[in-house]
């Protein structure tokens, strides 16, 4: 498609967005396709769960981690590794996502590399007397443009899931996925470190003004481009209030996407701020993701 | 009702914990109120300074206002770009300070002074401020700014459903859609 052509689109793209009626539900009917199923034959991985207690980057915090190693793990070849923030809705078998069946299937037939996945969930301050309310991090760690969460990944998360199995270390063998402010974060992690992450994955992300994510489309046209892909899912029945309109949010990060001429993929379905679309095109997002990914460079 | 069946929809049909709600300021405006003067209001006492070496921040600077929310301290600073949440550990100890709640400056502003916190019983954070006072919700993001009377605002708490404010010998009150925090 032309320049000019891709740009009409996106005028009537936008127009379609900010006519619809505040607060609409599309179809939102999406259903899940064989890869997201159980198949007969398919080695299945295994998922292990773990806790992250300790943390410097973010101290005082709580949080549950799961490790999922695929079947295919050789335990000698350098893995490549997915990271998901709010880690428990994506590795739950009954979720909106279905991780670990999803990679088990690709991987078994080769649409995606052997990758580990890290589920994160987001931190909490527990109470100190153990009784009442704790309180929760995960706006401060996801919506917050800075690279602290990139370190928190770096320097803690990495390093303990790599005395299990062995990942690679270029970011070529590296991708990070979330939802909605998840879904940015993984944005500003690669953004920050396109060195550690250059594979993102955003599912009805909020590139919207809660804590200044709405910045990211002028920065987008404004920096040298990164060496990142980054594929975003969204829905016209997705959110408009004080923070912002998710739709149009997204429209304008893919249009700063598009403008740079980044590796980027856009889709935009008419669910609302939930995981149904993005759960039932996962495996399509994961192999456009993963395509092409070259074997770890030589030491 | 279309907005209440949105919300609905998402708290039973997202991600696990993707999106803690939403708190816009209209959800604590009403209709017709504004800021009234309250006559012949006695001031009390200015609250005792806040002197504790724990949440001095990392400039070594101590805080002009604190308020506790359960097992949190938020603390405001003069120049500051955020109030600062501490933990409050075992023997009330604040701990672990980390910039939980940005504050909105006026552009190419290094900072803005805190001059008083309160919090409401659904446990919105409020900090006045030459811009107004920005209310936060419980996860840290700013909900909105209300605009105050001109002047600083020195002192400032809930009286039930009204929130009050003291900027120089004058009491303001203003009824919203919220209570004291019990």
């Amino acid at each position: 498609m032309t320049r000019v052509g891709s740009w009409l689109a996106f005028v009537l793209l936008v127009a379609a967005v900010a006519s619809s009626p505040l607060g609409v539900t599309g179809a939102d009917d999406y259903t899940f396709g064989p890869d997201s199923q159980r198949q007969p034959n398919v080695p299945k991985g295994q998922v292990t769960p773990f806790k992250w207690n300790t943390s410097k980057v973010f101290p005082g915090t709580e949080r549950d981690c799961w490790l999922y190693v695929p079947a295919q793990y050789d335990g000698q070849t350098p893995a490549c590794v997915m990271v998901f923030q709010d880690g428990g809705n994506y590795v739950n078998d009954t979720g909106p996502f279905r991780v670990p069946i999803v990679f088990d299937n690709l991987i078994h037939k080769k649409h995606m590399p052997v990758t580990v996945g890290i589920f994160i969930n987001p931190g909490t301050f527990p109470a100190a007397d153990g009784k009442g309310k704790g309180r929760s991090n995960r706006s401060f760690e996801y919506d917050t443009l800075s690279d602290q969460y990139a370190r928190f990944l770096e320097q803690e998360i990495l390093p303990e899931v790599e005395k299990k199995v062995k990942l690679r270390s270029d970011a070529a063998g590296r991708a990070i996925c979330g939802i909605s402010s998840g879904g940015i974060c993984a944005f500003t992690v690669a953004w920050e470190r396109p060195d550690l992450f250059s594979k993102v994955l955003s599912h009805v992300g909020s590139f919207t003004n809660i804590r200044g994510g709405d910045v990211y489309p002028g920065l987008i046209r404004k920096t040298e481009r990164k060496p990142l892909r980054i594929f975003l899912q969204e829905g016209t029945g997705d959110l408009d209030n004080l923070h912002g309109n998710w739709p149009l949010a997204n429209l304008s990060m893919a249009a700063a996407l598009n403008y740079m001429q980044y590796d980027y993929r856009f889709v935009m379905g008419d669910g609302g701020h939930n995981g149904k679309h993005g759960g039932a095109i996962l495996p399509e997002a994961l192999r456009w993701l993963w395509r092409d990914t070259p074997p770890p460079a030589a030491k | 009702m279309a907005r209440l069946l949105h919300i609905l929809t998402f708290t039973f049909l997202a991600a696990g914990p993707a999106l803690a709600q939403d708190m816009p300021l209209s959800q604590i405006l009403l209709a017709g109120e504004e800021w009234k003067t309250v006559e012949a209001a006695e001031r009390p006492s200015p609250p005792p300074p806040v002197v504790l070496d724990a949440v001095r921040d990392a400039r070594l600077r101590q805080p002009t206002c604190t308020v506790r929310i359960g097992h949190t301290l938020y603390a405001g600073y003069p120049q500051s770009r955020a109030l600062i949440a501490f933990t409050l550990g075992t023997d009330n100890v604040p701990q672990h300070p980390a910039p939980y709640c940005p504050l909105r400056r006026k552009p190419g502003s290094p900072g803005v002074d805190v001059t008083a916190l309160t919090v409401d019983r659904e446990g919105r954070i409020y900090a006045a401020t030459s811009l107004g006072i920005q209310v936060f919700d419980p996860t840290g993001r700013l909900c909105g700014v209300l605009t105050t009377p001109p002047g600083r605002v020195e002192q400032m708490a809930f009286e039930n459903d009204q929130l009050t404010l003291w900027i120089g010998p004058v009491k303001y009150s203003r009824r919203l859609n919220t209570h004291a925090a019990p």
